[in-house]
């Protein structure tokens, strides 16, 4: 992106980076963009994409056997809405995590937003703050979502145990928001981190 | 200026011998520099600070999130459901921890992600007060605040989810089958669902400290100057 530098006055152009307010009247610093925040701004749309994902995958899938038999006579797997796919009759209780899933992924791409922004200055600011505090927003989501998702889970995988003629095996939705909670973590311990590099100082007659 | 200004200059106006002044001048006759007109204005007070809404406001929300936190470590002590059983079995009562009844080998323990939540809470709680003596844990604060409102949210959407999704189930099967079993929601899902709006609401106070911070900041510099 090329802009031109506030103040410099000579067709200095700055070809990167961001202007704060100057160090002596007159002259402006011209900084490169904080890396750990950007950093940070990714994160956090991973951590989004990992929740999205999540959306489509399955908490567990229970199978039904006679005793003897390798074909199951009935199977049923959890979705994210609370529905079941496959037979629908087997599943008595349901557990949704749709809600909390997409208002943390809401929360993250305002928040990856944000630290967008806060990379632009050298001191995080209001950006760099509401980035964090989104991203933890989203983290507690995420993170409480997978508890409740696993002790869930938990019990009806325990019926592989003990249960005659019922298999139950974990889906790949917990895990996959379990990563988009590690993800979200990140992004809201970089969020504020980092200082900028001053890339050049340009006065108000010169450029240097 | 402390009289009426003339021009050209000219003598300032008397009053005659023997007729008395319509304004006696205060102070008696020793005052100098008095006219008619507006009395003078009184010393201004010394300037106030001003008022500190940003701490209060971090304590208001300090103090939501406390309430949160010990009315989550509540609720994972109370009962979650009960279901009155037909047939005059006894009734299914689930807790945070176990269950009377013989869902699986392994009872769903709400408690765990329950107690992790009110940890949170408490702990974004206890940092926003320690924030009003250490300005450097303001940040920190209100993320572990933050993250605690999103679990207190995440926890009690899916329990009360769970919950009243399990009562529909409930209300088919007694259609089918003409039976009647009732779901009685327990009163840890009730103080989760408080607990959840109690968190919500430290969010307002939360974002608006900040906000009222800078606008101190700036009427101090303003008044500086």
């Amino acid at each position: 992106m090329a802009r031109r530098a506030p103040g410099a006055g000579t067709g200095a152009t700055e070809m990167v980076g961001s202007t704060v307010a100057p160090p002596v009247p007159g002259s402006v610093r011209v900084l490169r963009p904080v890396r750990v925040r950007q950093v940070s701004a990714g994160l956090a749309v991973g951590a989004a994409v990992a929740g999205l994902l999540s959306l489509a995958l399955s908490l567990d899938t229970t199978r039904f056997f006679f005793a003897g038999d390798e074909e199951p006579i009935q199977s049923f797997s959890r979705m994210a809405d609370g529905g079941v796919v496959g037979d629908e009759d087997a599943a008595f209780d349901r557990l949704a995590w749709s809600g909390p899933t997409v208002l943390a992924v809401v929360l993250l791409v305002v928040a990856a937003t944000a630290a967008v922004l806060a990379a632009r200055t050298d001191r995080p600011g209001g950006w760099g703050s509401a980035a964090q505090q989104l991203a933890a927003g989203a983290a507690g989501l995420l993170v409480a979502a997978t508890g409740v998702m696993v002790v869930f889970a938990a019990s009806d995988v325990s019926a592989y145990e003990d249960g005659e003629g019922i298999v139950t095996r974990w889906g790949p939705a917990p895990a996959v928001l379990g990563a988009a909670a590690v993800l979200a973590v990140a992004a809201a311990v970089t969020a504020r981190r980092g200082r900028a590099a001053v890339l050049a100082t340009i006065g108000a007659g010169d450029a240097s | 200026m402390t009289g009426p200004a003339y021009w050209p200059p000219q003598a300032p106006p008397t009053v005659p011998p023997g007729v008395p002044p319509a304004f006696p001048p205060p102070g008696g006759q020793a005052s100098v520099a008095w006219t008619a007109g507006m009395p003078a204005a009184p010393p201004p007070a010394p300037a106030r600070p001003p008022a500190d809404v940003g701490a209060v406001l971090r304590l208001v929300a300090a103090g939501l999130l406390l309430v949160a936190g010990v009315l989550t470590t509540i609720a994972c002590f109370l009962t979650v459901f009960e279901i009155e059983m037909a047939f005059g079995e006894p009734p299914f009562e689930a807790t945070a921890w176990s269950d009377s009844g013989e869902r699986f080998p392994t009872p769903i323990r709400w408690g765990i992600p329950m107690v992790v939540v009110a940890a949170a809470l408490l702990a974004g709680g206890v940092l926003l007060l320690l924030s009003r003596w250490s300005a450097s844990l303001r940040g920190l604060a209100a993320a572990v605040a933050a993250a605690g409102v999103g679990g207190a949210v995440a926890v009690g959407w899916m329990v009360s989810g769970y919950v009243g999704d399990l009562a529909g189930s409930l209300r088919e099967l007694n259609a089918d089958l003409d039976i009647d079993q009732g779901l009685r929601t327990g009163g840890g899902v009730v103080l989760l669902l408080v607990s959840l709006w109690t968190a919500l609401a430290a969010v307002v106070p939360l974002v608006l400290a900040p906000v009222l911070d800078a606008v101190r900041a700036r009427a101090a510099v303003g008044g500086g100057r």
